[in-house]
């Protein structure tokens, strides 16, 4: 059941439902795994990928979070162009993703919205956890040319551990 | 009358409850089964330094060897949820998995698989070499064989040459960098690589047990031939598996049972059964233990051989052997698993099992099994040789009381018998005086009795407790009587 908006009189009734229910809604949390996520956004990416700043973000765990999904979406006015998003460690350091290579890329379609996602979940393939502490770096790159938008994404997710 | 203590009778099925009295084992409840058709043949268990989290590094194979052995290892979360599958495309039973962190990278070794690499918590991958940062030496390929920790590095074992990585602290250093400049051989096969106490190294070997001091990792270059090395012990050891470190020593498995081996001693736990007549379950025997299978237990050393395991809580002096007889399956131990809240589970071939609660079952249901282990005491009352004595009768005790048998038999004739309820033990001082209702009664000691008439100089007796976590009293009462001493000629005088 979802949360009722307070308006006008508010009756002890409803002040129990609306309690009852956000108790709910954290007890679901505490028993699922607590999923965060990364985005970078591009609103224009330049043939001069990778010297801007605004090329990629930086971000470190503040717990030990496992590698879920690595998605990118892009749009150009030019089809086939090639994006790619990439997840690697800030200073290279390639230990701290047991030196595999995670990205994905997609191809442009004129004038669409286009998406690919590379997916982590599998347990027989590429099962990566992003270390607390670590410093890692999340890029949108191109092969040639301007991308008109861009857009990477890494869900991320960690194993709530007992208390 | 006479009163004989029990307690340092050989033992099955008989563990210390928290309180320090013996009691028959908890039942043992299965977590986890392996795939149909496969069986658990090695792991262990990390503690992420950095999270707290456990891992559970847990191999399998199939279980046929008319079919291709197919090892795997699987990496599993506190809950035992899959984290990562990893088929290593080799067809063998191994003979030994070991493990080792340093610094957050973990090492899986064994001599019958390549070495792994990876993070603790994140994905394990076949351990590729990786130069040093000392640009004056040559980095080997990654050896397989069998793995420790030791100051911050890793060591391999295999045959009897030992590498010892370079050096991992947080500013850098790769567990996968080993270089020709440190190594080391001992003068025969090495079966056990332990970080001893004082971060020492124990190299157990087939001729004898040789420590490297932590004082030798100082220096830039380890484990050349240069390094003092010390010969701590004599004892051979000739398979893998076959010693393990516990609170800091070493034991190893000898003919008789096992010792330390980390200093020259001549105390062997001996672990076989006494040579008695047995009633209830075979005598566990072995001609010699060092083809068994050791592994570290929180309490002490633990032992596997065939289809039962030995148990040992050193600080209480508790040794017993542990079996499945109800389920008919062989609890073949593979391993030892912890959680992050310190239990222990006994990685068996057919499941991984925690030792908790008060029935044997094979999953988590809340339904006891019909049947549950039997604790055994088994021992021998020994009378002059040049008495006549006939045992009469024997009176044992355990917390039962109108449900469940105290078992007794003297040199396999057996008696049981199901004790009274007891409902005299009133609480004095509580809010209710009724004999039924009080705030907490453990179930009282009762007492059966064994009567006969048995004339022998080899009394072995066993007595025998019904249910998990049953209080066992230490001290049997024998009533014998003596109708006169032998006379020259009888029984071969």
């Amino acid at each position: 059941m979802a949360l009722v908006p307070f308006s006008g009189l508010v009756t002890a009734a409803l002040l129990n439902s609306n309690f009852d229910d956000a108790r709910a809604a954290i007890t679901t949390q505490a028993a699922a795994n607590f999923a965060d996520m990364v985005v970078l956004h591009k609103s224009l990416l330049l043939a001069s990928t990778g010297t801007a700043v605004s090329d990629f973000v930086d971000f470190s765990p503040e717990d030990d979070m496992e590698l879920r999904v690595l998605r990118v979406y892009a749009t150009d006015a030019t089809a086939g162009q090639i994006v790619t998003a990439t997840l690697a460690v800030a200073n290279g350091d390639t230990t701290y993703l047991c030196d595999q290579t995670i990205s994905v890329p997609v191809t442009t379609g004129a004038g669409t919205v286009v998406q690919a996602t590379a997916d982590y979940r599998t347990v027989t393939s590429t099962r990566v956890r992003l270390l607390k502490g670590v410093p890692y770096r999340l890029s949108l790159g191109r092969d040639t040319g301007t991308i008109d938008e861009a857009r990477a994404m890494v869900v991320l997710r960690t194993v709530r551990r007992r208390a | 009358m006479t009163n004989v203590d029990v307690s340092s009778w050989a033992k099955t099925n008989i563990w210390t409850l928290s309180s320090g009295e013996m009691a028959v084992r908890p039942g043992l409840r299965r977590h986890l089964a392996p795939d149909s058709g496969r069986i658990f043949c090695g792991g262990a268990s990390v503690l992420n330094q950095f999270t707290g989290e456990a891992w559970h590094y847990v191999f399998d194979c199939t279980s046929s060897v008319s079919t291709p052995r197919g090892l795997r290892l699987r990496i599993y979360d506190d809950n035992f949820d899959i984290f990562q599958t990893l088929t290593l495309g080799v067809n063998v039973d191994p003979r030994t998995i070991t493990l080792a962190v340093v610094e957050g990278q973990i090492l899986i070794c064994s001599p019958d698989m390549p070495t792994l690499w990876g993070l603790v918590g994140s994905m394990m991958i076949l351990a590729v070499k990786v130069a040093s940062t000392n640009p004056s030496t040559t980095a080997l390929d990654v050896p397989r064989g069998i793995v420790s920790a030791f100051c911050n590095r890793f060591v391999i074992a295999d045959g009897p040459s030992l590498y010892f990585s370079d050096p991992i602290a947080a500013t850098g250093g790769d567990g996968r960098t080993f270089v020709a400049q440190n190594q080391n051989q001992r003068p025969s096969p090495i079966f056990g690589l332990h970080e001893g106490a004082g971060g020492q190294l124990i190299v157990v070997t087939q001729r004898g047990t040789y420590g490297l001091d932590a004082s030798a990792s100082a220096v830039g270059i380890l484990g050349n031939n240069g390094t003092a090395w010390q010969l701590l012990n004599h004892a051979e050891s000739n398979s893998f598996h076959s010693s393990c470190s516990v609170a800091g020593r070493v034991f190893a498995l000898c003919q008789n049972g096992y010792k330390l081996v980390d200093i020259e001693g001549d105390t062997v736990e001996v672990i076989s059964d006494p040579m008695l007549p047995r009633a209830y379950g075979p005598r566990i025997a072995a001609d010699d233990w060092r083809g068994g299978r050791m592994f570290p237990g929180d309490l002490g050393p633990v032992v596997s051989l065939s289809d039962a395991v030995s148990m040992h809580d050193l600080a209480a002096k508790v040794r017993s052997w542990w079996n499945r007889p109800q389920s008919g399956a062989a609890f073949a131990v593979r391993g030892m698993l912890k959680s992050a809240d310190g239990i222990e589970f006994i990685m068996a071939q057919d499941g991984i099992y925690e030792p908790v609660g008060n029935y044997d079952a094979d999953d988590l249901t809340a339904t006891p099994a019909a049947t549950q282990p039997k604790g055994v005491f088994t021992g021998r009352v020994t009378s002059g040789p040049g008495r006549n004595t006939t045992m009469r009768s024997v009176r044992a005790v355990g917390s039962l009381g109108g449900t469940g048998s105290i078992y007794v038999a003297v040199r396999g004739d057996a008696q049981s018998e199901v004790p009274p309820a007891d409902t005299r033990s009133l609480v004095v001082g509580t809010s209710s005086w009724g004999a039924t209702s009080v705030i907490y009664e453990p179930a009282p000691l009762a007492a059966v009795r064994w009567q006969g008439a048995l004339n022998s100089h080899d009394i072995g007796i066993e007595i025998a407790l019904d249910f998990c976590d049953t209080r066992a009293g230490t001290s049997i009462d024998v009533g014998e009587s003596e109708s006169a001493t032998n006379r020259p000629g009888e029984r071969g005088q």
